[in-house]
């Protein structure tokens, strides 16, 4: 769309006005019909040639263009105007289309029953961590209350199966429920965590022992 | 401006414009600075030229190019026999609904 005054304006300021005009374009497209879009460019563009005919300059400066420019809407005003005006058509054509690429996280349909592996990971994920501390506690008492080797190493063991079971369950349910929703990152990071803890957990008790 | 006054506004600025082209043939930015001196009816360029494209298209106001003296060609808008009965059928829709509300508000019935 070219821009033509009876003043003549630089290239700046001509490549300004051109861009608005191109930014407004781009915004109604698919959201108007093409006839509807031109007309409302050209509208824009007589009113940016009117004001500045009104600044009363002869030769308008980029200065001149740039505060006719800026007492307008912003392009984006035009998008909710486009929206409630629009015909039945157009607002079919606004219904988003297909993605030819495959869809991302956040927009693969959720299988059935994600939800609930999602929040199952998480409680496994925190209730291993609050768990391990209370446990690690447990042993750290009976076994410096004088408990025999062989009840520190059955202890060991069972703590061991348990928080490491709990952390692969945790972070099994989170991979299962395809990391649909918050539970399912609350229990993958839990559960990472937990598996971390346990050696030290593990080491903590054998130096006690 | 609240959110009830935004909605207001947008179920009127159709029978605004209409009402403004019905004093005579105008153009775009005209329409715009002739809502713009009346209380209440400041509409900006960006809701009342998509609402021009629309009456147009839909047949209510008939569009004439002219070269303009501030340089690109533009547009000026009259309303046709179609529109000008949208614009009777608003207005007395509006009129009704105006003089309820103002009766209800001043518990008059």
């Amino acid at each position: 769309m070219s821009s033509t005054t009876s003043a003549p304006l630089s290239q700046t300021a001509l490549a300004l006005i051109e861009s608005r005009l191109n930014t407004i374009e781009r915004l109604l497209l698919d959201r108007v019909p093409r006839q509807d879009r031109l007309a409302i460019v050209q509208e824009v563009e007589s009113q940016i040639h009117h004001l500045l005919e009104s600044r009363g300059s002869e030769n308008p400066t980029t200065d001149d263009v740039l505060a006719v420019l800026a007492k307008l809407d912003p392009p984006e005003a035009y998008l909710g105007e486009a929206s409630s005006t629009a015909g039945p058509a157009q607002a079919a054509a606004r219904r988003p289309r297909p993605s030819r690429t495959s869809p991302s996280a956040s927009e693969r349909p959720e299988a059935p029953g994600s939800e609930a592996l999602s929040r199952a990971s998480g409680f496994v994920g925190l209730g291993g961590l609050l768990g391990l501390p209370l446990l690690a506690g447990l042993g750290f008492l009976l076994v410096s209350q004088g408990g025999s080797e062989v009840f520190a190493y059955a202890f060991l063991l069972v703590l061991a199966l348990l928080t490491g079971g709990a952390g692969s369950i945790g972070i099994g349910l989170a991979i299962a429920s395809r990391r649909a929703g918050v539970w399912s990152i609350v229990g993958a990071a839990s559960s990472a965590l937990l598996l971390i803890l346990l050696p030290t957990s593990m080491a903590c008790l054998l130096l006690a022992g | 401006m609240n959110a009830w006054e935004t909605q207001l506004r947008k179920g009127l600025v159709e029978l605004a414009v209409l009402a403004a082209i019905h004093r005579g043939e105008t153009y775009g930015y005209r329409i715009v600075e002739e809502l713009g001196r009346r209380p209440g009816l400041e509409f900006t360029e960006s809701t009342v030229y998509p609402v021009l494209t629309r009456l147009a298209r839909e047949g209510e106001v008939a569009v004439r190019e002219e070269a303009s003296p501030a340089g690109p060609t533009r547009r000026y808008y009259r309303l046709t026999a179609q529109g000008l009965e949208r614009l009777k059928e608003m207005s007395a829709r509006w009129k009704t609904m105006s003089d309820s509300l103002t009766n209800l508000i001043d518990a008059k019935d």
